[in-house]
């Protein structure tokens, strides 16, 4: 083996260590910050108690849950039981595996990227990953053996592979503006501007302004993609397979301690996955508005990529205290009549479009 | 009976639209409010002035008792948590002004609900209800109440008859409820921002148009013994500051009595 080999082993595990060590971590504090803006939100403290601004909630949360009894149901299916929550947790963490989150910085001589693997069909891989989390689901909920979960788990597998068509055909009209499936070529063409907008006249010096992202050009498929989105993550207005309220806990009803902070986690890291697409594929990735500032370096790009995806995940617990869950038929008849023809439709216009001009 | 409801109208994409964001907008609005949460074992809200709380038995300006072991509030307890069994006063142990005083005198706060009709039905008014309601325990024993966690060391403000009050002013339920209600109101527009752990105010008790989380321990005590409340308050020995029922005594019997110390939030 010679050094250079060994030199990207290290590389890739320790990029691999530091995303594992920062997801994890992360979606502790997004934890935290949806109950605070949500308590804020119904004019509550939230927590408050532990640590400053109780930002050690989760945290001790999560030491809890580590601790607390596992319960398997005896009606359970014992070793699909145990392995749902780990096939949940892994797919959502290989989605990530794909996401590039800021350009490049040179460490001992050493040109390292800020993803773990720039796959040609980074895209595709967290897509795929994405529906891979439906297994776990589905999994959970059936092997359980309870009423409950079984319900919660059906409703998911409809709803998350339904909402799954919608969201991959939003994102094709951006694939096709790009040009490739890699998340990294796809946000490298997003830099610069959009130019002056000639069917817009005398005023089509504003698109000097405008950066270039594709949120400009394919709002209508970004909408699709949001929306979409937040059902795949099984979130309210969407969280049918959970519904607290109907479904006690949905596919988790049974599931207790560690296994759950795994379904937990799954779902954080998810709104974290679906937040760093949206910015990656529609609002430019790491490229900031602001003229870059040489001396912040690779930092730069980081932070601009941070605060994106941060927006996102406000947007999404800003829905969650907002809007109420949504009734199973429609949200049915929303994926299917509504946005799989929308994003059908808006694939067909962009793909004219493009053609035309051509 | 037939269904009344109009048929369900799908609302256009528009209005849907225009109906989530102003869903939104109004969570967005909440999100810069105070919050009106109360911090409850550090910040405890000051209660009405008839607020119902766990009971004290009151003492003639003499120091005797006014309880005369009559058992009529074990009588009118629909919920049977009052033990009273009396006892002759006699000339080396004299209790109370009549014949007869309560040997002993027990709610059981496991039973009691706070309807009031005990005090209603007490002859000497004895019987009164504080403003207490921090009633739970570990322990079922905990919550019987005896007599001598009951009994309070001196005698209540007496409440204010017509004449005490200046001619003009409105008394009694009417005036009670008025204040109540604008103190609501006024708590209600104006949140106060809870007082940080530890500097032990009332928060709500203390004065409007203060910079938030200033109001200092005696500030917050002057503005709860303001006189023009007390003075309505029925019996509302808590606000008066000569007594204490406005906390639980400990369960023990041969603990102390509580003091005016007892009333501050721990």
């Amino acid at each position: 083996m010679s050094t250079a080999f060994l030199a990207d082993l290290v590389v890739i595990l320790a990029k691999i260590l530091i995303v594992f060590l920062v997801l994890s971590v992360l979606v502790i504090f997004i934890v935290w910050f949806e109950r605070k803006v949500v308590a804020h939100m119904q004019s509550r403290l939230g927590p408050n108690r532990w640590g400053p601004f109780g930002l050690l909630t989760s945290l001790a949360d999560g030491l809890k849950l580590f601790f607390k009894e596992p319960v398997t149901p005896i009606t359970a299916d014992h070793v699909t039981f145990a392995l749902a929550p780990g096939i949940s947790m892994l797919a959502a963490f290989l989605a990530f595996a794909s996401i590039p989150f800021g350009t490049a910085v040179v460490l001992f001589g050493h040109h390292v990227t800020f993803e773990i693997a720039d796959l040609n069909v980074g895209l595709l891989w967290v897509l795929a990953m994405g529906s891979l989390a439906v297994y776990g689901v589905v999994l959970a909920g059936w092997s359980s053996g309870s009423k409950y979960p079984l319900l919660g788990g059906i409703r998911s597998s409809a709803q998350m592979i339904s909402y799954e068509i919608a969201l991959s055909l939003s994102l094709i009209p951006v694939v096709m503006s790009a040009g490739s499936l890699s998340l990294r070529t796809i946000v490298a063409t997003q830099r610069g501007v959009i130019g002056s907008i000639s069917w817009l006249g005398p005023l089509g010096g504003v698109g000097k302004f405008i950066p270039h992202w594709y949120i400009f050009y394919h709002l209508p498929a970004f909408v699709i993609f949001l929306l979409a989105g937040v059902a795949e993550t099984n979130r309210p207005p969407f969280d049918l397979a959970e519904a607290d309220t109907e479904l006690v806990g949905g596919y988790h009803t049974e599931y207790s301690g560690i296994k759950f902070a795994m379904f937990f986690l799954a779902e954080y890291l998810h709104v974290v996955t679906i937040s760093a697409l949206a910015v990656l594929l529609f609002l430019g990735g790491w490229n900031g508005i602001a003229p870059r500032l040489p001396v912040l370096g690779w930092i730069w790009p980081l932070l601009w990529f941070v605060a994106k995806v941060f927006f996102f995940v406000f947007l999404f617990v800003w829905l969650r205290a907002t809007l109420p869950r949504l009734r199973y038929d429609k949200l049915m008849a929303v994926g299917w009549r509504v946005l799989i023809p929308a994003a059908l439709t808006w694939l067909v216009v962009s793909g004219l479009a493009m053609a035309g001009s051509v | 009976m037939p269904d009344e409801r109009p048929p369900e109208k799908a609302l256009g994409p528009l209005r849907a639209t225009a109906n989530v964001a102003r869903g939104l907008w109004v969570t967005l609005r909440h999100l810069w409010r105070k919050p009106i949460t109360i911090q409850y074992p550090e910040q405890r809200r000051e209660p009405f002035p008839r607020f119902k709380g766990r009971h004290v038995l009151d003492r003639h300006e003499d120091g005797l008792e006014k309880c005369i072991g009559c058992e009529l509030c074990a009588g009118a307890c629909p919920a049977d948590a009052i033990l009273v069994i009396g006892a002759e006063n006699t000339p080396e142990a004299r209790y109370s002004p009549g014949e007869r005083y309560a040997k002993v005198y027990e709610i059981n706060y496991l039973r009691c609900i706070f309807c009031g009709l005990c005090v209603e039905a007490c002859p000497t008014e004895a019987l009164v209800m504080s403003h207490a309601y921090d009633l739970s325990s570990d322990s079922r024993d905990s919550l019987i109440f005896t007599k001598d966690m009951l009994i309070v060391d001196a005698p209540l403000q007496k409440r204010p008859s017509k004449e005490d009050l200046a001619a003009g002013e409105e008394v009694g339920d009417f005036r009670i409820l008025k204040e109540g209600l604008a103190r609501a109101r006024a708590e209600l527009g104006k949140p106060q921002r809870p007082t940080p752990i530890g500097t032990g105010g009332r928060p709500l008790a203390s004065e409007e148009g203060r910079p938030a989380g200033t109001a200092s321990l005696e500030q917050s005590a002057s503005a709860e013994g303001s006189p023009k409340r007390s003075e309505v308050v029925e019996g509302a020995p808590a606000a008066r500051g000569t007594q204490a029922p406005g906390d639980v005594p400990p369960p023990d019997p041969t603990a102390p009595r509580p003091t005016d110390k007892n009333i501050s939030p721990r």
